[in-house]
C-alpha cells in the first residue's frame, strides 16, 4: 500500500487553521510531540474515496522566517528540516478573506517551495459583515492557485477542498519574483507591494456592501479604552464566578463516585494493604485530583471562547500598558490567565512570546497564580478558622479568598519584577501581535479544544498524579505496627457500637500513619517547620503534598483520623480542636494565616516543575522557581506566625 | 517629521519612510508596515499606548518605540 501523503494546514495566526483541521479530521486526529522538540504536533488523517491523507496543523506564521518558537517548528517542518520529518507533499495555505493582504506574503514564500498548494479562504461570513467581497475566481487566476471558499462551521465548500487536496499534484509556481539580492526588508517592501497593486485588482473594498449594525456596535465597544476596559473586567468577573458557581454540582457528582467505588473496592477486598492501595492510595489520590476537572474545564471554556472571539487578543492588547510595568508585555496575560485554571497548560501557552527572556519570565510567574488546586486547601482553612461574617453583600470568607488570589498575583509581579532586575535583566520586552476579527466560536472547535484540554488533564492524573498517590501512600502505609493492629482488634471485639468502633479505627489509623515513614519524616522535620507553627502532622502533610500539594487535603483527613475531606465539617472542626502534646491549639489564626501565604507562593507540584524542565530545556529554572517560592512560601508563613503571635 | 506614534485615534496615514530597521521593526513589516501601505489608527489603549491600526482589513497593535521608526505622511 503507498505511503499516506502528508498534508500540512498551515496560515498567518488566528486565520482559522485548526478549526479547519478540526472539522476535516474529526476525532481522527491525535496530540505527540515533534521529534526531538517539545513542541507539540497536532495531526489527524483524512479519507477520500479509499485513499488516506495524513494531515498536520501547524502554529501559524506571518512568513517563512521565525520569529518565535511555535513559528520556528512550523517553518522547520515544512522545509523538512525537522530530524525525522520529510517536507510535506501538498500545502492547505489558509487565507482568512478578511485580511488578505497580510496573508498574500506568507502565501507568496510558499508558492516558491515547490510543493503543490490549494488556498481555503476562510471567514467570508465576516468578511461580508465588513463590507469585504472577494473574486475568489480572479483571485484565484491572479496567484495561479485553486482557491476554494470555505465555513467549516455550514461545511460548506469542504468536500471541494479535500477532492482538490486529494487531486492536486502540480506543484505551485512562484506567484511573484523577487530581487534575489534582496534583504529581508526590501523582500517584504517587494512582497506587499505586490499584495496592494493585487488589492487595488480585486477592489475588495470599493465593492463593499453597508457594514453590518451590529457588528459596528460590537467593535466600538471593544475598540474604544474605557469601555473594552469595562467590558474585560466584567468578563474576568463572570469567569471567576462560573468557575466556583458552576462546577460545585459536577464536582460533588465527581466527589461522591470516587467516594462509592473506593467504598465499593474496600467492601469487596479483605482488609489489608492491597484494600488501603487500591481505596485509598488510587482511588481517592486520583479521585482527589480529578474532582477539579469541573473547575478546570469551565475555565478553559471560557478561555478558548474569548481566544476564538478575538477577545483575548484585545486583552492583551488592553492589559499591556499594566504588564510593562512588570518588565512583561501583554503576550504575557495570556498564558498567567490560563494558570488560574493550571500553570502546566499556562506555562505550554508561553511558547507564543517571541523573546526567550521574556518567555522564560513569564514561565516562572505563571506558578504563582491560583490554580484550581490550591483551593480546597484554601476552602479547608477558610471555612474552618474564617468566621461567615457578611458586610452587606460582602462575605468574609470570600474576601479572604479573593485576599489569597491576589497574594498569588502579588508574588508573582515581585517575582517578574525581581527577575527582570537580575537573573533575566535585558531590553524591555515589546508587543506587536495581530489583533483577530471579532466572530461567534464555532461549536465543534470549541468542543474539540475542550476535549483536547480534558484529556491532557486525565493523562496527568493518571501519570504523575498516580504515581505520587502510590509514592505517598507508601510512605503512609508502611511500616505497619502490629501492636497497633493488635490492640484495635481487641478494642474492636469488646464493643459493637458503630459509633466507637468508628473512633477506635480512626484513632489506630491515626497512629499507624504517626508511626509510618511520612510520620517519621515529618517528626523528623518538625524542628525546621516549628518556627511556622507547624507540629508533625502539619509537616507530613506538607511533606505528603510536595508532589501535587492538593493531595494534602487527604492526608491532613488521614493524620487528623477522620477520613473526610475539606467540606466536611468534621474535618475542618478536627483542625481547630487538633493540640500538641502540652495541650496548646495548634491551628491558631496566625499558624493558619502562615499556612494559607505558604501555600499561596509556595511550588508544590511535580507536574509544573516537570514542564519547567521541558520548556525552558533546562533544569536550571526549575530548581530556582522551587527553592525560590519554597523559600518566600516559608518565610511568609515564618512572619505571619511570628508577628501574628506576638500581637 | 511625523510618525506612526503621533497618530491618534481614527487619524489615517501612509508611510513614507522607515528610519531604522531592527527585529520589532521586520515583524511589523512582515505583517505588512511597508512603504506605501495605508494606515489607520483605530484605538489606543488605555495611557495612549501600545496603539491599534487597521491595515488593509487587519489589525495590528504595536508599542510607541516601535511606531516611532515608521515615517507617514
Amino acid at each position: 500500500m503507498p505511503r499516506a501523503k502528508s498534508v500540512v494546514v498551515i496560515g498567518n495566526p488566528n486565520s482559522g487553521k485548526s478549526t479547519l483541521f478540526n472539522h476535516l479530521t474529526g476525532l481522527n486526529q491525535k496530540t505527540a510531540n515533534y521529534p526531538g522538540v517539545t513542541v507539540e504536533k497536532r495531526s489527524g488523517t483524512v479519507f477520500f474515496d479509499n485513499k488516506k491523507m495524513d494531515l498536520i496543523d501547524l502554529p501559524g506564521c506571518y512568513s517563512i522566517y521565525p520569529f518565535s518558537e511555535d513559528e520556528r517548528i512550523s517553518i522547520d517542518v515544512i522545509k523538512g528540516n525537522l530530524a525525522g520529518l520529510s517536507s510535506p507533499d501538498k500545502i492547505i495555505y489558509v487565507l482568512d478573506a478578511t485580511q488578505i493582504y497580510q496573508g498574500l506574503t506568507f502565501l507568496q514564500q510558499l508558492s516558491e517551495l515547490n510543493i503543490p498548494v490549494v488556498v481555503a479562504l476562510t471567514m467570508n461570513d465576516i468578511a461580508t459583515k465588513k463590507g469585504i467581497k472577494i473574486n475568489h475566481s480572479l483571485l484565484s487566476n491572479k496567484l495561479k492557485l485553486p482557491v476554494i471558499p470555505i465555513n467549516a462551521k455550514t461545511g460548506s465548500g469542504l468536500n471541494h477542498l479535500i477532492e482538490t487536496i486529494f487531486s492536486i499534484e502540480t506543484p505551485a509556481e512562484p506567484i511573484f519574483s523577487i530581487d534575489k539580492d534582496s534583504n529581508h526588508a526590501e523582500e517584504f517592501s517587494q512582497r506587499f507591494a505586490y499584495n496592494q497593486n493585487l488589492l487595488r485588482e480585486l477592489a475588495p473594498f470599493e465593492k463593499s456592501e453597508k457594514v453590518h449594525r451590529s457588528y459596528a456596535i460590537i467593535k466600538r465597544l471593544v475598540d474604544k479604552p474605557l469601555s473594552s476596559t469595562i467590558l474585560f473586567l466584567c468578563a474576568m468577573f463572570i469567569v471567576f464566578q462560573a468557575v466556583f458557581a458552576w462546577a460545585t454540582p459536577l464536582m460533588d457528582l465527581i466527589d461522591n463516585g470516587a467516594t462509592a467505588l473506593s467504598a465499593l473496592v474496600s467492601s469487596n477486598l479483605e482488609d489489608g494493604a492491597l484494600n488501603s492501595f487500591v481505596s485509598d492510595g488510587i482511588i481517592a489520590g486520583v479521585g482527589s485530583v480529578i474532582i477539579f476537572l469541573p473547575q478546570i474545564l469551565i475555565l478553559f471554556l471560557f478561555i478558548i471562547l474569548m481566544e476564538d472571539t478575538g477577545y483575548l487578543s484585545r486583552a492583551a492588547f488592553l492589559s499591556d500598558r499594566l504588564m510593562r510595568s512588570l518588565g512583561l508585555s501583554g503576550q504575557s496575560i495570556i498564558p498567567l490567565l490560563s494558570s488560574f485554571a493550571c500553570a502546566v497548560p499556562s506555562i505550554m501557552a508561553t511558547r507564543v512570546i517571541p523573546n526567550n527572556r521574556d518567555r522564560i519570565v513569564t514561565i516562572l510567574t505563571a506558578p504563582f497564580m491560583t490554580c484550581s488546586a490550591r483551593l480546597p486547601i484554601y476552602a479547608l482553612l477558610i471555612g474552618a478558622f474564617v468566621p461567615q461574617i457578611n458586610y452587606g453583600f460582602l462575605n468574609l470568607q470570600g474576601l479572604v479568598l479573593f485576599g489569597l488570589y491576589l497574594l498569588g498575583i502579588f508574588g508573582g509581579s515581585l517575582t517578574a519584577v525581581l527577575l527582570r532586575k537580575s537573573l533575566l535583566k535585558g531590553p524591555k520586552p515589546n508587543f506587536i501581535q495581530t489583533i483577530p476579527e471579532f466572530r461567534v466560536p464555532d461549536l465543534t472547535s470549541v468542543l474539540y479544544k475542550l476535549y483536547d484540554r480534558a484529556i491532557v488533564f486525565l493523562k496527568r492524573a493518571g501519570t504523575v498524579i498516580l504515581l505520587a498517590s502510590i509514592f505517598v501512600w507508601f510512605l503512609s502505609y508502611f511500616p505497619r505496627s502490629e501492636i497497633i493492629q493488635e490492640n484495635l482488634e481487641i478494642q474492636l471485639s469488646e464493643t459493637t457500637d458503630s459509633a466507637s468502633r468508628e473512633i477506635f479505627l480512626n484513632n489506630a489509623a491515626a497512629d499507624q500513619l504517626q508511626q509510618s515513614w511520612l510520620g517519621r519524616t515529618g517528626r523528623t522535620l518538625e524542628p525546621f517547620f516549628a518556627p511556622l507553627g507547624w507540629d508533625w502532622r502539619v509537616t507530613s502533610a506538607v511533606i505528603a503534598g510536595f508532589p501535587a500539594r492538593e493531595v494534602v487535603v487527604a492526608v491532613m483527613g488521614t493524620i487528623y483520623a477522620v477520613g473526610e475531606e475539606a467540606e466536611n465539617e468534621t474535618l475542618a472542626n478536627r483542625l481547630t480542636n487538633a493540640v500538641d502534646q502540652e495541650g496548646n491549639q495548634i491551628f491558631t489564626l496566625p499558624m493558619v494565616i502562615g499556612m494559607l501565604i505558604f501555600y499561596a507562593w509556595c511550588l508544590q507540584c511535580v507536574a509544573t516543575i516537570a514542564i519547567i524542565r521541558r520548556e525552558t530545556n533546562s533544569w536550571k529554572w526549575p530548581v530556582i522557581s522551587w527553592v525560590y517560592m519554597t523559600t518566600i512560601g516559608y518565610l511568609g508563613a515564618f512572619t505571619a506566625f511570628q508577628v501574628g503571635s506576638m500581637l | 517629521m511625523k510618525t506612526l506614534k503621533d497618530l491618534n485615534a481614527d487619524e489615517s496615514g501612509i508611510i513614507t519612510g522607515i528610519s531604522e530597521i531592527n527585529d520589532d521593526v521586520l515583524r511589523l513589516m512582515s505583517m505588512g508596515l511597508v512603504v506605501g501601505a495605508e494606515i489607520k489608527c483605530e484605538g489606543l489603549s488605555l495611557g495612549g499606548d501600545p496603539k491599534f491600526f487597521s491595515l488593509y482589513g487587519s489589525q495590528i497593535t504595536a508599542r510607541n518605540n516601535t511606531l516611532h521608526f515608521f515615517k507617514i505622511s
